[in-house]
């Protein structure tokens, strides 16, 4: 066999080797046999099922718009609460029937804002709310920071929408503080200074020297520089009923001898029962007894609260027996998340 | 001049059969098939071996190529070509045998059931041998491998690495005669 036989045979062993082998390819697969692998004697151990990969994809989506929707919100909510200090707020004129266009500008610090008796006003509120002014109202921003905003309010009327967290706003009234906890309310000043609150949704603090009243949404309340802030009242109570809880505020040992205390009593309803509870903390100990033994009627306390001692004067049963009623938490500022979104009058 | 051998004809259709049939195969183990996966690993498992085996040290090769193929298990799903199977496993092994010396890892396992242990001169020499086709110039290291290793024909080898057979011809020829010259044979 010549060299070129040889040649010959080695390529088309090397080429296939079902061909006839060559002693020289030979030797050296004998040589490398040790390093062949053989699949049958290496299982392969696969991890468990994976989800699909639409799935995968549909999971990663969600992950990255839940991503983008927290850091806009995160940017927005930042965006939102901060205000450099002092800087003015943005404010619009409207002139009423007045055929002149409203006028844009800005309310600043300590600049007095009186609107004539044909005037109103639009103000926002830094960047966390916006005030109707109505038309002859007298109102001073005291302060603007990015955590408080302080408005004096001498005279007139407003209507505020604010999302932000508790005390972030208030009203400094003739009266005493109106203090925002996350809402919308209604808020005026009459010529004599008695404040007087309406509150459409969250609720609202009235705190002046002789002490502080919290109002929730669908109620009122007045507040004068001479008495503790009234109590709150819902607007939906009967008359009698909320003109009874007056007169028993200012006095309500008379109230008991003419009658009132009985017919408010008879005009409560289970809803009233915050404002039967309220006004027991303020009362005198001879009006507790029969305003106890209503709302225990309307609203019966939880076995941990004895209603002989809230008529005694208990306060820390009184308020066990206050958290039972259907209201929503005061400092739940957050949940009213519309109140964000602009005002549409 | 035609190249097709006679009787071409029929060999093309028996190739796109095996193509057609690898395809399949492919599809349902992106489904979730292990069992068709496991055709697969049977298939392909001396390929990657030989990739690895042409980069990394000889005891951690099997092992690498078992990585690869649990990778390749996660991963099947973003392959969009089926028919592209054997070129994204050759990827996958050669950025394994990358990512095994970035990482460091030169430790020999613990059991090296590749090692003939009654006969452990003999898994020197080939380890030997091992050395010296990864000395030989790029282009003959894998074919060289893929041949006197794994036992491929010079068909599956110009099918699995995606040459020609004419240059898988040249690349044996002439890697072998470099390899039997540095082994010192006659």
């Amino acid at each position: 066999m010549t060299a070129d036989d040889d040649n010959r045979e080695l390529d088309r062993y090397l080429w296939d080797p079902a061909a006839e082998p060559s002693a020289d390819v030979q030797a050296v697969e004998r040589r490398l046999a040790p390093m062949r692998f053989d699949a049958a004697r290496r299982p392969l151990i696969l991890p468990g099922p994976t989800r699909s990969w639409r799935h995968q994809r549909a999971l990663l989506a969600l992950a990255a718009a839940l991503v983008l929707v927290a850091s806009g919100a995160a940017g927005f909510w930042s965006w939102r609460f901060r205000w450099p200090a002092g800087a003015p707020w943005p404010l619009t004129i409207e002139r009423g029937t007045s055929p002149t266009a409203p006028a844009s500008s800005q309310l600043r610090l300590n600049e007095a804002l009186q609107l004539d008796p044909r005037a109103s006003a639009e103000v926002a509120i830094a960047r966390i709310g916006t005030m109707h002014v109505a038309p002859g109202s007298a109102l001073t921003v005291s302060e603007t920071t990015s955590r408080r905003h302080r408005v004096l309010l001498q005279r007139g009327a407003v209507s505020v929408r604010v999302w932000a967290p508790p005390a972030a706003f208030a009203f400094t009234t003739p009266a005493g503080s109106v203090i925002d906890l996350g809402c919308v309310f209604d808020l005026s000043v009459d010529p004599d200074g008695t404040s007087r609150l309406r509150v459409d949704t969250g609720w609202v603090e009235m705190a002046n020297g002789w002490g502080e009243s919290l109002v929730p949404a669908g109620a009122s309340s007045i507040m004068t520089a001479a008495a503790r802030p009234g109590v709150p009242v819902f607007d939906d109570a009967a008359p009698e009923f909320a003109a009874g809880v007056r007169t028993i505020e200012r006095d309500a040992d008379a109230a008991a001898h003419n009658g009132t205390l009985d017919a408010v009593l008879r005009a409560a309803r289970p809803r009233d029962v915050l404002t039967l509870l309220t006004l027991t903390a303020v009362s005198p100990a001879s009006a507790r007894r029969p305003i106890v033994d209503r709302a225990a009627e309307l609203w019966p306390p939880p076995s941990t609260v004895n209603a002989s001692a809230v008529a005694g004067g208990d306060r820390e049963q009184l308020w066990r027996w206050y958290r039972t009623l259907d209201l929503p938490p005061a400092k739940s500022w957050w949940l009213n998340w519309r109140d964000a979104l602009p005002r549409f009058r | 001049m035609s190249r097709q051998p006679p009787g071409g004809g029929l060999i093309a259709a028996q190739a796109d059969r095996i193509v057609g049939d690898q395809v399949r195969i492919v599809v349902a183990a992106q489904r979730g098939d292990r069992e068709a996966f496991g055709v697969l690993y049977a298939r392909f498992a001396r390929f990657v071996h030989a990739i690895l085996l042409a980069r990394v040290p000889a005891d951690v090769a099997p092992d690498l190529a078992q990585d690869v193929f649990v990778q390749a298990w996660t991963m099947l799903r973003t392959l969009r070509e089926p028919a592209a199977f054997a070129g994204w496993i050759a990827a996958l092994a050669r950025r394994r045998a990358i990512d095994h010396f970035r990482a460091g890892r030169h430790e020999v396992p613990l059991q090296d059931t590749h090692a003939n242990r009654d006969a452990p001169d003999l898994t020197v020499q080939a380890n030997e041998a091992v050395a010296i086709i990864r000395d030989l110039p790029e282009a003959y290291r894998e074919t060289l491998l893929l041949r006197l290793v794994e036992g491929c024909s010079g068909a599956e080898i110009a099918e699995l690495c995606g040459l020609t057979p004419d240059s898988v011809r040249v690349n044996l020829h002439r890697g072998f005669k470099l390899l039997r010259e540095r082994l010192g044979e006659p």
